[in-house]
C-alpha cells in the first residue's frame, strides 16, 4: 500500500545509509533516484529495504530524459514501474529537462521554452504516464542557458502541464536559482503556479560564484531566503510535504536533521497563523 | 528558427566538445563542467589504479574523450562504470598501456560483485557438498580471465607485458555480503565455468566430463583424485557464497 509523504522528506544517499538504518536519521520520509537504486542487490539494497519498510518513500528519476528527442527508454519506464511497485513509492516524479542527445550526458539539460518543447514533452510525459499507470509530477529545474526563448519559464511550465495533465513539483530552491541568474521575480512565480496541483515542494543549498552567479549544486545548506520563499510558498499554497536535498559535503546526521526539522517548524508556523487566522 | 532537434544536437555538440570556439549558447561551460566533474567523480572513485597510473592530466584527457566521443546508453549511474570499460576496449587508444581494458574490468569487479541482485533461485543453499550434488554458481558470482597479471599493477609496477598464462578469478560475495576474491589455475576456472553452465548434472558428472578433456595433459591424475579434488574445490567456494543447489528444496 502507498503511504502517501506528509511533513519534512530528505534525499537518501548511500553515504547516509548507515545513519538512517540506525535512526540517527529520521524523517518523515525519503526520496530516491530510480536509477541510482535499480539493480542494486547486497548490503547497499538490503538497507534500503530495511529503511523503506518503516518510512515512506517517493522516487524522483534522473534519466529518464523526458524532453529529448531521442526516443523514450520504455524499458528504463518498465523498470521504474517495478520499482515503485515493489516500494510502494507514492510518487514518481521527472525533471522538466533532458540529459541525453545520442547518449547520456547524465545532467539536466536546459529545453528551449518554445511550443514545439511544450508539444513534444508533453506528448512524451502522457506516453510515460500511460505506460506507468499513474500520474507523475515534473520538477522546475535550475537552468544556466536558455537555448531560444518564445515564452517565460513559468508560461512554458504552466503550458506542458495543462498539456501533459500532470502535477508540478514545485523546487523552491530552483526557483530562487533562477530568478537570480535570470533577473526575475521568485514570488512572482510562485504566485503564478498557485493554480496548479502540486503534491510536494523540494528545498536545497546551492553555491553562488564569485561573479554571482548560482548554481544548483545541493552542496550546502539552505540559505535564508531560500526558507523565506518556502514560507511564502506555504503561505500560497498552504503545507504541502516537503524534502531536503543534499548531494555533496554531507554534514553530519545532527546537523542535517536540523535543518529537515527547520522544514517542520516553518510547517506548524504556517499551519498556525491559518488556524489564527479562521479564529 | 531551428527546430527542438536540431537545438538539442547542437548544443550537446558544443557539451561535448569544450575546446571549440562555441559562442552559440550562453553559460555552457557551466554546464561541461557539470558533466565532467559529474563523470571524472564517478569515474575517479571507481577506477582509483587507473587514476593514479595514468596522472591527473592524462586521466582527464580520456574522461573528456569519454565524454566527446562514447555513446552512453546506460540510465543508471552505477552501470557508468561499465560503459567506460567498453569505451575502453572498443578504441585504439593512443599511447595508453594495453592492458587498461583489463585492468578497468579488474578495478570494477569488486563493485560489480559487491552490488549484483541475487535471484530467487540464489536462495537454494546446499547444506553438504559431495559427488552426488547438483549444484551451479550464484547469479552474483563472476568468473574473471585476463592477459595481463592485473593483480600486480600499481603505481610503481605498470611495465607489463601480455603473460604466457592468462590470470584467472573467481569473485564472490559471502554470508556477510563481503566480497571476496579467489586466483585460480586454468584448470579450476573451467571447473567453476562448467558449473557456471550446468543446468542439472551432479557434481560426479561434470568432473567427468572435465577430466576426459584434461586427462591427456595431465596422465598422472585418476579420475578419483580429481572428482575428490573438484568436491573440494567446490566446498572452498561455496564458503565464500558461490554456490547454490541447482535445484529447490522440495517440501514434502
Amino acid at each position: 500500500m502507498q503511504i502517501k509523504p506528509e511533513g519534512a522528506g530528505l534525499g537518501l544517499r548511500r553515504e547516509l545509509l548507515d545513519d538512517c538504518v540506525s535512526f540517527s536519521v529520521a524523517p518523515d520520509f525519503f526520496e530516491v533516484a530510480p536509477e541510482n537504486w535499480i539493480g542494486i542487490g547486497g548490503q547497499w539494497g538490503d538497507s534500503l529495504k530495511q529503511i523503506v519498510s518503516r518510512t515512506p518513500l517517493v522516487c524522483h528519476g534522473l534519466s529518464l530524459s523526458i524532453g529529448s528527442t531521442d526516443p523514450l527508454d520504455t524499458q528504463l519506464i518498465s523498470d521504474i514501474k517495478c520499482f515503485l511497485d515493489e516500494f510502494n513509492a507514492a510518487f514518481y516524479s521527472e525533471h522538466l529537462s533532458y540529459c541525453s542527445h545520442q547518449g547520456h550526458l547524465y545532467d539536466l539539460l536546459p529545453l528551449p521554452f518554445t511550443d514545439e518543447a511544450i508539444k513534444h514533452v508533453s506528448q512524451r510525459i502522457r506516453e510515460v504516464q500511460d505506460r506507468l499507470e499513474r500520474r507523475i509530477a515534473i520538477e522546475n529545474v535550475s537552468y544556466y542557458s536558455v537555448p531560444e526563448q518564445d515564452m517565460t519559464e513559468a508560461d512554458f511550465i504552466k503550458a506542458v502541464l495543462a498539456e501533459s495533465q500532470c502535477d508540478l513539483l514545485l523546487d523552491v530552491n530552483n526557483v530562487y536559482v533562477n530568478s537570480q541568474n535570470h533577473q526575475y521575480d521568485p514570488l512572482a512565480f510562485i504566485e503564478a503556479m498557485t493554480q496548479e496541483s502540486i503534491p510536494y515542494l523540494h528545498v536545497a543549498g546551492h553555491f553562488r560564484k564569485d561573479n554571482g552567479f548560482i548554481i544548483d549544486t545541493h552542496g550546502a545548506n539552505v540559505i535564508d531566503p531560500v526558507w523565506s520563499l518556502l514560507t511564502y510558498t506555504y503561505q500560497c499554497i498552504g503545507n504541502k510535504p516537503t524534502l531536503l536535498e543534499r548531494d555533496f559535503n554531507i554534514p553530519e546526521a545532527s546537523q542535517l536533521m536540523q535543518e529537515v526539522e527547520h522544514i517542520k517548524s516553518l510547517q506548524s508556523q504556517c499551519s498556525r497563523i491559518k488556524n489564527n487566522n479562521k479564529n | 528558427m531551428p527546430t527542438l532537434h536540431e537545438t538539442q544536437k547542437a548544443f550537446c555538440q558544443a557539451l561535448r566538445n569544450p575546446s571549440d570556439d562555441n559562442p552559440a549558447f550562453d553559460h555552457l561551460s557551466i554546464y561541461q563542467h557539470l558533466v565532467f566533474n559529474n563523470i571524472d567523480g564517478l569515474l575517479t572513485g571507481n577506477f582509483p589504479v587507473i587514476y593514479q597510473l595514468l596522472g591527473d592530466h592524462v586521466w582527464r584527457t580520456l574522461i573528456e574523450s569519454f565524454i566527446q566521443s562514447h555513446q552512453a546508453k546506460t540510465p543508471y549511474f552505477s552501470q557508468i562504470a561499465k560503459e567506460f570499460i567498453r569505451f575502453l576496449a572498443s578504441n585504439t587508444h593512443q599511447q595508453l598501456p594495453a592492458f587498461l581494458p583489463e585492468l578497468a574490468d579488474y578495478e570494477y569487479a569488486e563493485s560489480e560483485v559487491f552490488i549484483a541482485t541475487e535471484n530467487e533461485s540464489d536462495k537454494n543453499q546446499p547444506v553438504q557438498i559431495d559427488a552426488n550434488s547438483f549444484i551451479t554458481l550464484k547469479s552474483t558470482a563472476r568468473l574473471k580471465k585476463y592477459n595481463y597479471a592485473v593483480q600486480l599493477i600499481s603505481e610503481d609496477n605498470h611495465d607489463l607485458n601480455k603473460i604466457s598464462e592468462p590470470t584467472y578469478f573467481l569473485l564472490s560475495r559471502d554470508h556477510q555480503q563481503n566480497v571476496r576474491f579467489l586466483q585460480c589455475n586454468a584448470l579450476t576456472y573451467s571447473l567453476f565455468e562448467l558449473l557456471r553452465i550446468n543446468e542439472g548434472s551432479s557434481l560426479a558428472e561434470v568432473s567427468e566430463i572435465l577430466f576426459e578433456s584434461v586427462h591427456p595433459h595431465l596422465p598422472n591424475l585418476s579420475q578419483n583424485e580429481w572428482l575428490h579434488n573438484a568436491i573440494e574445490l567446490s566446498q572452498q567456494v561455496h564458503a565464500m557464497g558461490a554456490i547454490r543447489n541447482i535445484f529447490p528444496k522440495v517440501v514434502s
